[in-house]
């Protein structure tokens, strides 16, 4: 074999060996750039990987001399103790000299600037310093055979780190599957939690999503983080005068800052907002903020931002269907139980009642709104569960028959009172009520309240045999029950209501 | 944020360097003011050297498209780098702009 076939063989294997021995994109690179430095005797090298548009050169590694570090033109630091030289440009943009080997003058000193090509394509540059106006001899000697293996790792190395980029997508994605598992009706938690996976995986400060009220109304903010509640509140999101210009019916949808004065008031330094449509359906806005140097929106960035977006798009693209649908199903189930209330004179308008006297006894024990409403609905549909009951299986159904209502509305994005509530109406205080005999506090609230709604409804009712039972039978029974059947802080507070408790409608109806 | 301004063709050609961030907004703003005063203005920006944009800087481009055809001047973007050319479809921008791939292709439009 040649002597300079015997270099080159060489030179491969020890470019290989590195390889081998080093993994990560940054660390092989730094080891050949040690390579570099030790066959061809020069202590600085820079390693430019030209970006996939070609246009501009961008500093992968940099290997300063022993015992220095570098200095950016913006003052940060690299490396640790010892004295300073000024680090190469971060950038370059690419000129056609580039193309072929010359000496450049650059803050970190003079350098010759090496093309590393394949196949004619540029990949990079590889500048090493400091040079006088050329290579010396032996450098060239030793780094001609260098510099297509370089190229080669250069490739392989550019083409790991675009993997491993989409890698750190892939499993982006599946972090948020995985995280979002059981929560796939809290809207507001989703957005939450891909919000913050998109600040942590775009090493972006802080952001936000404002949403669109599917039925009209302007832009409100829904989430964020890394804003001080104090700048949250100032974000004026209104159409005709807030930070942004967008009107998605108008222009394709283009969504842009019309507000500088308040960004940079409020220390913005760069911000990305982008406009989250649902066809030509405008959902809301999705918005990544820098406050200081760091935010660069590059091309990984991008790209990991459109990830998200696409995401909470989605999620708000679905939470809308799921309402409406939602909606739509409530409403049948209501219907659903008001069938079964129409079966029997005696029962007809009893979900009606059942919800009249719930909600009052939710107000009497001073309950908030959002679960006085939840009460009632809950009422509104408590014995949902007995439809399709088959008389020879009246009696396991009738056991059941509040698990199973609970179940047609437990994945309903509604108040969690309103399954809990129709599960346990049924049980008794004392532990001696149906389906799983739970006691006391173990009842939760909303159940208490139903039962003791539904005792009072059926002996306002009567049965077959006997009619209504007046106002003071019905105080006696509340005494009698309070504390075995009844909770008896629920039972105190229908006894103070019974005289406005709507209790015999039909009856007072059929008599009058 | 650099600026190089030329007029090639009689069209005024503003080489942008830097970051078209919050901090330009009102930089960039007052420049295409400038630019784009009197009738019949053709504006061509050179965002070779751009090295981030957001929202703020494609706000400015925007007003700057739309002020551009109140006064009748013309207005057009060329060479913007990949991340750039990126923010523009990300803000669905890209539709409403006038983009050319080179400084070429945007001054044969506008001397047109």
């Amino acid at each position: 074999m040649p002597r300079t076939e015997r270099g080159a063989e060489e030179r491969w294997r020890q470019v290989l060996s590195v390889l081998a021995r080093e993994s990560g994109y940054e660390r092989r690179l730094d080891a050949l750039l040690d390579l570099v430095a030790e066959l061809g005797g020069l202590p600085s090298g820079h390693l430019y990987l030209l970006d996939e548009g070609g246009r501009r050169f961008h500093l992968q590694r940099s290997r300063l001399p022993a015992g220095t570090h570098g200095v950016q033109a913006g003052g940060g630091l690299e490396g640790g103790a010892g004295s300073v030289t000024p680090a190469p440009p971060l950038e370059l943009p690419r000129t056609p000299a580039d193309e072929g080997e010359r000496t450049v003058d650059t803050p970190a000193g003079r350098l010759r600037s090496l093309p590393l090509a394949l196949d004619g394509e540029l990949l990079g540059l590889l500048q090493l310093g400091p040079v006088d106006n050329d290579l010396p001899r032996h450098a060239r000697h030793a780094l001609e055979p260098l510099r297509f293996p370089l190229a080669l790792a250069l490739q392989r190395a550019r083409d790991e780190h675009a993997l491993r980029q989409q890698l750190d997508a892939a499993l982006a994605r599946i972090d948020v599957s995985r995280r979002l598992e059981g929560s796939a009706l809290d809207l507001d938690r989703f957005v939450d939690l891909l919000l913050e996976l998109a600040l942590r995986s775009t090493r972006t400060e802080a952001g936000f999503v404002a949403t669109v009220d599917p039925n009209g109304g302007p832009l409100a903010l829904r989430s964020h983080r890394g804003l001080t509640d104090g700048v949250a509140e100032q974000l004026d999101l209104s159409p005709e005068t807030g930070l942004f210009d967008w009107s998605p019916a108008a222009e394709g949808g283009a969504l842009v800052l019309r507000d500088f004065e308040t960004a940079s008031r409020l220390g913005f330094r760069s911000l990305l907002a982008v406009p989250l449509l649902d066809g030509d359906v405008p959902l809301g806005v999705f918005a990544l903020v820098n406050f200081g140097e760091s935010g660069t929106f590059d091309e990984d960035s991008l790209e990991l931002l459109e990830t998200y977006a696409e995401q909470i798009k989605l999620m708000l693209r679905n939470a809308r269907l799921f309402e409406s649908f939602a909606e739509e199903y409530l409403a049948t189930v209501k219907s659903l139980a008001r069938s079964l209330d129409a079966r029997r004179a005696l029962t007809r308008g009893h979900h009606e009642r059942m919800a009249a006297v719930a909600e009052a006894l939710a107000r009497e024990l001073g309950l908030p709104g959002d679960e006085v409403e939840a009460i009632r609905t809950a009422a509104l549909i408590h014995d949902v569960g007995l439809a399709g009951v088959v008389e020879a299986e009246a009696y396991i159904a009738d056991i059941a028959h509040p698990t199973i209502g609970a179940g047609l509305v437990a994945h309903l994005p509604l108040h969690p009172f309103v399954a809990e509530a129709i599960a346990a109406h049924h049980e008794w205080f004392d532990g001696w009520g149906f389906p799983h005999g739970l006691k006391g506090e173990e009842i939760p609230l909303g159940g208490r309240v139903l039962g003791a709604a539904e005792l009072l409804v059926e002996l306002g009712t009567g049965d077959a045999v006997r009619g209504p039972m007046p106002l003071d039978g019905i105080a006696a029974e509340l005494d009698v029950r309070s504390g075995s059947q009844l909770d008896p802080r629920v039972a105190a507070a229908a006894a103070r209501a019974l005289p406005r408790l709507p209790l015999y409608p039909i009856h007072e109806k059929e008599t009058a | 944020m650099n600026v190089t301004t030329e007029e090639r063709s009689g069209v005024k050609v503003a080489a942008l360097e830097g970051a078209l961030g919050v901090a330009a907004a009102l930089e960039l703003r007052d420049l295409l003011d400038g630019l784009l005063e009197g009738p019949g203005a053709k504006v061509l920006l050179d965002l070779g050297a751009v090295t981030l944009i957001d929202s703020s800087g494609v706000g400015i481009l925007v007003t700057a498209h739309r002020l551009a055809d109140s006064r009748g001047a013309a207005f057009a973007l060329a060479a913007a780098p990949g991340p750039v050319g990126r923010v523009f479809e990300l803000t669905r921008t890209d539709k409403l702009l006038r983009i050319y791939a080179t400084v070429e292709d945007g001054l044969a439009a506008l001397a047109a």
